[in-house]
């Protein structure tokens, strides 16, 4: 089903508005922005093409976000598969050069030890940090406990405190 | 061992770093994934259409076809414009908590062309929502743009009577010598509901530029030779500059001051230039002009600067009664296009373009004076051909910033939107459409 004009026309704008904060989002989580950028196409892709009715929704940002995580995380899957049967995988940065070069060192140093952190601790602390969404949020977007999230979001918290203290 | 100082401040440089590299990521505008613009390649630097006699006419018929294909969005949009299609989404993003400086101006004023009558409409900062609507007298065209005064609860809008619009759809632009500019107050409470638009001050000859209320509101300063105005209906915008001054009524006696500026430094001797922007500093005295000239006889390429003129002077020339604060390096970095002083004068605050291999981009800037030290407010994912105006309050520190269809204020970096698309801002260059 497709939606009607006036629900495409709300999809669009929801697009218009949003896709910036959700491809940022996806980048950071995977480490790689056009792979970012196709994710979240084909989450709107999908929303178009199945007439999904985002009004309906108490929170439509939430079901996005989560959407946009469950892509990244095929997309670490397949990259998984790949680098155990093809040892190669080349993701692009986040951040092109030039825009790194506009970000002080320590900045930098923070976002390489977030990169090397497993997924999931990396999916709940960029929702915790960038996102700014509660521990409640966190745990409605990745479908885990919250107690779930308590646990990765201080490991994981923890862990990029060991990499910057080693990295110095 | 991590200790819970180590964490926290763990948690602390994230989020620094997640925030930063979010503003600098530079992010294909999705407006153009939507319908995408072919970028012309070696775009020069945007020219101030009004500056360039020869430019005039195509610049009139192009901004009355983007009125009319704007006013025909308009008309398709509008029924959802009023509020958010979802209610999940907001597009005037909450508030932050209340932070060092000055509060935020509860309350904003945006200007709808598009209906048959020009409407100013007060809208609360926190939801976007109407608080209140005042419209101008029926057949009159915004001038000027709108207002306010360092108390951000009242507003000014100049404007002029027309028969019919367009005025006179000369290949020559529009005269503005057979008009008449009159200057009208209204005042919000604090439910953001308004009073009566008042018409003070006597009438001024001609169509004036860019107005700017003094900080008590017992004057308003203006470019007395602009000539653009906008609205109401599809079709109806344009006008070309005529003269080059600066003018000061005094609402209470009706007096006028007029600063002729044939010439100014840095621009070479013999080189007009065109005045612009106008600001007061808190004194109530200084007033901030802005100014371009040419660079080359014939190109559209435009340089800059910004005296402070002393209003209590009796008039005459600008060059005698006014020092340069700024003026814009040769070869510019950020190519500044329209500058405001800060209430303590210790500062400008400016939109440039800046060229980057990813193409123009809007950046918001303030300069420290006399030390010229700049510093980012904020700048704008690579665009594609869209223009960019702003205002500021009048503490100075709260900016916003309309680019293309969106209005927001900046935040930390970050453009928060104030508009939902497809409601009634429109945006004109050369005309203030929204003030705080």
């Amino acid at each position: 089903m497709k939606p009607s004009g006036s629900a495409a026309e709300s999809l669009a704008e929801v697009f218009r508005y949003r896709r910036s904060e959700l491809v940022r989002l996806g980048a950071f989580i995977l480490g790689d922005r056009p792979a970012a950028e196709d994710v979240v196409q084909d989450v709107f892709l999908r929303v178009h093409q199945r007439g999904d009715r985002l009004a309906d929704l108490d929170d439509p940002l939430s079901y996005l976000r989560g959407a946009v995580v469950n892509g990244c995380r095929s997309v670490l899957r397949r990259r998984l598969l790949i680098r155990r049967h093809a040892g190669k995988d080349q993701p692009c940065p986040p951040l092109s050069a030039e825009e790194a070069m506009l970000l002080s060192e320590d900045r930098r140093q923070v976002l390489a030890a977030l990169a090397r952190l497993p997924a999931r601790r990396r999916e709940v602390l960029v929702l915790r940090y960038y996102a700014g969404l509660s521990e409640a949020e966190i745990a409605a977007t990745l479908g885990i406990s919250t107690g779930t999230v308590k646990s990765t979001a201080a490991r994981g918290l923890a862990a990029l405190a060991r990499a910057l203290k080693e990295s110095r | 061992m991590i200790t819970q100082d180590e964490l926290g401040r763990t948690a602390e440089r994230l989020r620094d770093a997640l925030t930063a590299a979010a503003d600098v990521m530079a992010e294909p505008d999705a407006a153009a994934v939507i319908a995408p613009v072919p970028q012309r390649p070696g775009r020069l630097r945007r020219a101030r259409a009004w500056l360039i006699p020869l430019a005039a006419a195509a610049c009139v018929v192009a901004v009355i076809a983007a009125s009319v294909l704007l006013a025909t969005n308009l008309a398709r949009t509008s029924s959802s414009a009023s509020q958010p299609a979802y209610p999940g989404f907001s597009i005037c993003e909450p508030l932050p908590a209340a932070g060092p400086g000055t509060a935020l101006p509860r309350f904003y004023v945006t200007t709808d062309v598009a209906a048959r009558q020009i409407q100013l409409q007060v809208r609360r900062t926190s939801d976007c929502a109407i608080t209140a609507v005042v419209p101008l007298p029926a057949g009159w065209l915004l001038t000027g743009g709108i207002s306010a005064t360092a108390h951000d609860r009242t507003f000014f809008a100049a404007a002029f009577s027309a028969k019919r619009c367009p005025v006179q759809a000369g290949a020559g632009g529009i005269s503005s010598a057979a008009h008449e500019t009159r200057f009208f107050r209204f005042a919000i409470n604090d439910q953001g509901r308004a009073g009566r638009l008042t018409a003070v001050g006597p009438a001024v000859s001609g169509i004036v530029g860019p107005i700017a209320a003094s900080p008590d509101g017992s004057r308003i300063a203006f470019n007395a030779a602009d000539g653009n105005f906008v609205g109401p209906g599809t079709a109806c915008a344009g006008g070309e500059a005529e003269g080059a001054a600066i003018s000061v009524i005094d609402l209470a006696t009706g007096k006028i001051r007029t600063w002729e500026t044939p010439e100014m430094p840095p621009a070479p001797a013999g080189t007009s230039v065109t005045p612009h922007e106008v600001s007061w500093m808190a004194d109530g005295r200084t007033l901030a002009v802005s100014y371009v000239w040419p660079t080359s006889p014939s190109g559209p390429q435009l340089s800059m600067a910004v005296a402070a003129l002393d209003t209590t002077s009796g008039g005459g020339s600008l060059q005698a009664h006014s020092h340069v604060l700024w003026s814009q390096p040769h070869k510019c970095v950020f190519c500044v296009e329209e500058a405001l002083i800060s209430p303590d004068g210790k500062s400008l605050t400016a939109t440039a373009i800046q060229q980057t291999a990813h193409g123009d981009r809007d950046v918001l800037l303030r300069f420290a004076l006399p030390s010229g030290r700049t510093r980012v407010l904020y700048e704008s994912p690579a665009k594609t051909n869209s223009d960019s105006t702003f205002t500021q309050d009048g503490s100075g520190q709260h900016v916003i910033l309309v680019s293309g269809s969106h209005a927001g204020w900046i935040s930390a970096g970050k453009l928060l939107l104030l508009q939902a698309p497809g409601s009634a801002l429109q945006f004109f260059p050369a005309i203030t459409t929204i003030a705080w």
